[in-house]
């Protein structure tokens, strides 16, 4: 036999980078002794055979996006998965867990502040301006306190790793985190493939998230004395998010409504049934804010439920996240997560966030004209990647165009140092072969009435163009299963 | 059961039960011209098809086969070609999977990727029969974990419902056709070798040829064909045995009444079948089929009315008939 490529022979550590799988181009750390010896002993035809295996898993269950065009059936697509999965030790985990349990209590008790006494804002810890510029700050919710004083049920909160070993926030996603289902099912397809590794090493499950956001979901019931009726809201199978949508109602056993199957009577939510019309207690949004009621928000929406505000604030039914959260997650008032922290926790940050400039700030926004090429540049309320400007990227004339931008309107940027987001050994399928690519990491944490919960793990998402810092899915990235591992 | 979701779950039975239909049809009607005793008019075949199909044609013009074949098969465009048909079954069970097994989604969403992805060069030349056979057993898997891996409560219900009433719809169009094709290409019954030939056909066409023979040992008449397509109640693709089906379905559905008009009308239909008078048939075929659709529809529109339009809001409507 002619001498075999390894899957690996050409594999490089970019030099300034952290590379999570190699210390060097020959060692790596002990935590992937394991995988790496298997991806090893792996051919490439072999492993090209795994691959394509996991792939047809994925669209057999249907686990896909559909590009709707003018012909009736969409084109399929699957979310691009990694067979190499990323592991993290449970001591570090742990650290990780708590800060994001305190980092998410401070950003809870920041929404029922800046929706009642205003605390903060008055002790000017927190810039009130940049509250009340939030185009997600909502009147209407002020003096309204949700059950258990819940605001964000469920956060996604995205981490990276830095070059110097540490995770730092990237940002937070207290709207409608999405990305959960993919943690599950990269998981069964992990099994489904490679169910040897498994057997040799101690990784925590996953499997539990839907019965804990089912408890969580009842936990914040406006009804407790009753069996609470809990439903998920989406906007349809042709949202790309609908898998997610679908699998989640599926495994918590739940519906999965539509607008037009709700309706509001007497301040009260009911769904349409074969049996006629059924009560609603606690409805899990997968809608946005603009969308959920066109009685108050945008009138020309069809996936909201008419009069839904009306009898979320009479207390008769829990909107999970509740509507407003949209403000903590600008990326503007995120900078200050740590100051919130300090002022109603009375702790130092766990986990620290990476260094934001904010262009509303006189000093900050001099600072980032200054030094641009040296900055990423990101617009306050985007989500999905979209808008990021990396700038050392940009021509001079780009430079002088994106300056305009930011002078024009300030508060709408923030800028932050550019972050060398750590690499992960990652399966190239046009070379076939493993070469470095830039990870994150986006976490679930959910908070009810009840003890709170973060999912062991989360999505690491995995940006699939060489050298691109931006993972998100919509901008060409993928994900990897991510294993919680103790040793 | 949120009153959308019925909807979608009936009309997952009924196109996956149409599509085999459709692909059945297609298969036996297409060998059937292939060695015909003396020479059939095959330009005619393909238009029965195509009527049959409820596809619209210039009847004046003569049929280039693949371009038919291509049409009825794999034109997206057309809602009633065979992947149209299947393309919808897996939209309906997509949009409630999260009330059915994975195990039953993955099936249908499997039969819809292989229609999807068949070569269509292949089909059109020399794949027509695994195609359609293929269609055929991935059917045959829908049904059995439609069958054994969900609770037979009205999830279940509503899947089957929309499955018989398709069924007996289907059985109907067939029967019309076939008998059509009968009157033109046996030279209006002058014919015999060629009329024996068609009732056979129509027999294959529901693969109820070994069953038929079961029953009526030595005749094969016109007479024998269509009363046991219609009225044996112990044979799955006979009209007799859905009406029956959808009764009991029907009847099961938790608040069905004594005053209630979709059982009623279901008991009153599924009563005159269990004892059809064979007068009411013979000589008289045409008519009956075209009055039993109607009391079919009858019962369609009592199912929407009770159970898909709750609150008097219409849900989507899909398509009735074929044309």
């Amino acid at each position: 036999m002619a001498e075999e490529k390894d899957l690996f022979t050409t594999y490089e550590v970019p030099p300034g980078l952290l590379d999570e799988v190699y210390t060097d181009q020959t060692s790596s750390y002990s935590s992937y002794s394991l995988i790496k010896s298997l991806f090893h002993s792996l051919s490439p035809a072999d492993f090209k055979k795994l691959n394509e295996y996991a792939k047809l898993s994925f669209l057999n269950q249907g686990i896909t996006y559909a590009v709707y065009d003018e012909s009736s059936n969409g084109t399929e697509k699957i979310f691009p998965f990694d067979l190499f999965p990323r592991v993290i030790r449970k001591e570090e985990w742990t650290m990780i867990e708590k800060g994001l349990l305190q980092r998410n209590t401070a950003l809870n008790l920041f929404l029922k502040d800046v929706y009642s006494g205003q605390k903060i804002l008055k002790d000017k810890v927190v810039p009130s301006s940049l509250v009340f510029s939030s185009p997600h700050y909502l009147e209407m919710m002020r003096g309204f306190s949700p059950v258990g004083d819940v605001f964000c049920h469920i956060c996604g909160t995205d981490l990276i790793r830095h070059a110097d070993g540490n995770f730092y926030i990237l940002e937070d996603n207290l709207r409608c985190p999405s990305g959960v289902s993919y943690v599950l099912s990269n998981r069964e397809a992990m099994k489904r493939t490679l169910s040897d590794i498994f057997k040799m090493m101690s990784v925590e499950t996953v499997n539990q998230y839907p019965a804990m956001l089912l408890q969580m979901l009842q936990s914040v019931t406006p009804r407790p004395q009753d069996e609470p009726l809990c439903v998920l809201l989406t906007p349809g199978q042709y949202n790309s998010a609908y898998y997610e949508h679908s699998f989640l109602a599926h495994s918590m056993g739940i519906e999965l409504v539509e607008g037009r199957d709700l309706f509001v009577e007497n301040d009260t939510v009911f769904m349409k049934t074969i049996r006629g019309a059924v009560r609603v207690d606690v409805i899990y949004r997968r809608v946005d804010d603009a969308f959920v009621d066109p009685e108050v928000f945008r009138k020309d929406s069809m996936l909201g439920v008419k009069g839904l505000m009306r009898a979320y604030l009479a207390g008769n039914v829990t909107l999970v996240n509740a509507p407003g959260t949209g403000v903590s997650d600008d990326k503007a008032i995120c900078s200050y997560v740590p100051e919130m922290i300090r002022y109603y926790l009375k702790e130092d940050p766990i986990l620290h966030n990476v260094p934001t400039y904010i262009c509303e700030k006189e000093t900050d926004l001099r600072y980032v004209l200054e030094n641009l090429p040296k900055l990423v540049v990101k617009p306050v309320d985007m989500s999905g990647g979209y808008g990021v400007t990396v700038c050392d990227r940009l021509s001079e004339a780009q430079l002088e165009e994106l300056k305009g931008k930011i002078k024009a309107n300030p508060r709408n940027f923030i800028a932050q140092p550019k972050m060398l987001l750590s690499v992960h050994s990652t399966y190239i399928e046009d070379e076939n072969r493993f070469e470095p690519r830039h990870i994150d990491l986006r976490t679930f944490t959910l908070m009810g009435k009840n003890q709170p919960y973060v999912l062991r793990g989360g999505l690491t998402r995995v940006a699939l163009k060489k050298g691109s810092l931006i993972v998100n899915s919509s901008q060409g990235g993928g994900s990897k299963d991510t294993w919680v591992v103790s040793e | 059961m949120l009153a959308r979701v019925a909807n979608s779950l009936f009309w997952t039975g009924r196109y996956i039960e149409r599509s085999e239909h459709l692909a059945r049809y297609l298969k036996v009607q297409y060998f059937s011209i292939l060695d015909a005793p003396m020479s059939q008019n095959k330009d005619f075949i393909l238009k029965s098809i195509l009527t049959m199909y409820g596809i619209t044609f210039d009847p004046a013009k003569p049929v280039e086969e693949q371009e038919i074949l291509s049409e009825l098969g794999m034109n997206a465009a057309n809602p009633n070609s065979i992947l149209a048909t299947v393309f919808a079954a897996r939209e309906n069970a997509r949009s409630v999977r999260y009330t059915i097994s994975t195990e039953l989604w993955e099936v249908i969403n499997q039969y819809y990727l292989f229609v999807k992805e068949y070569p269509v060069e292949f089909y059109k030349t020399r794949g027509l029969f695994d195609f359609t056979i293929n269609i055929a057993k991935n059917c045959a898997m829908v049904r059995s974990y439609l069958d054994h891996t969900l609770i037979h409560d009205d999830i279940w219900i509503f899947i089957k419902l929309g499955m018989h009433l398709e069924r007996a719809i289907q059985i109907i169009r067939i029967l019309t056709s076939k008998l059509y094709d009968i009157e033109v290409v046996t030279e209006n019954g002058q014919n015999l070798p060629l009329q024996q030939y068609q009732w056979t056909i129509t027999l294959k066409v529901l693969e109820a040829f070994d069953m038929h023979r079961r029953v009526n040992k030595t005749s094969h008449t016109q007479t024998s064909t269509f009363e046991f397509l219609i009225s044996n109640p112990l044979f799955p693709r006979s009209l007799a045995y859905n009406i029956l089906r959808i009764n009991a379905l029907v009847s099961r559905l938790g608040f069905a009444t004594g005053n209630d008009p979709l059982v009623v009308e279901a008991g009153k239909l599924s009563a005159y079948f269990q004892n059809l008078p064979l007068s009411d048939i013979q000589g008289n075929l045409r008519p009956f089929l075209y009055e039993s659709l109607q009391k079919i529809y009858v019962l369609n529109d009592l199912i929407e009315k009770e159970y898909f339009h709750i609150g008097g809001e219409e849900v989507s409507s899909q398509t009735q008939s074929q044309g």
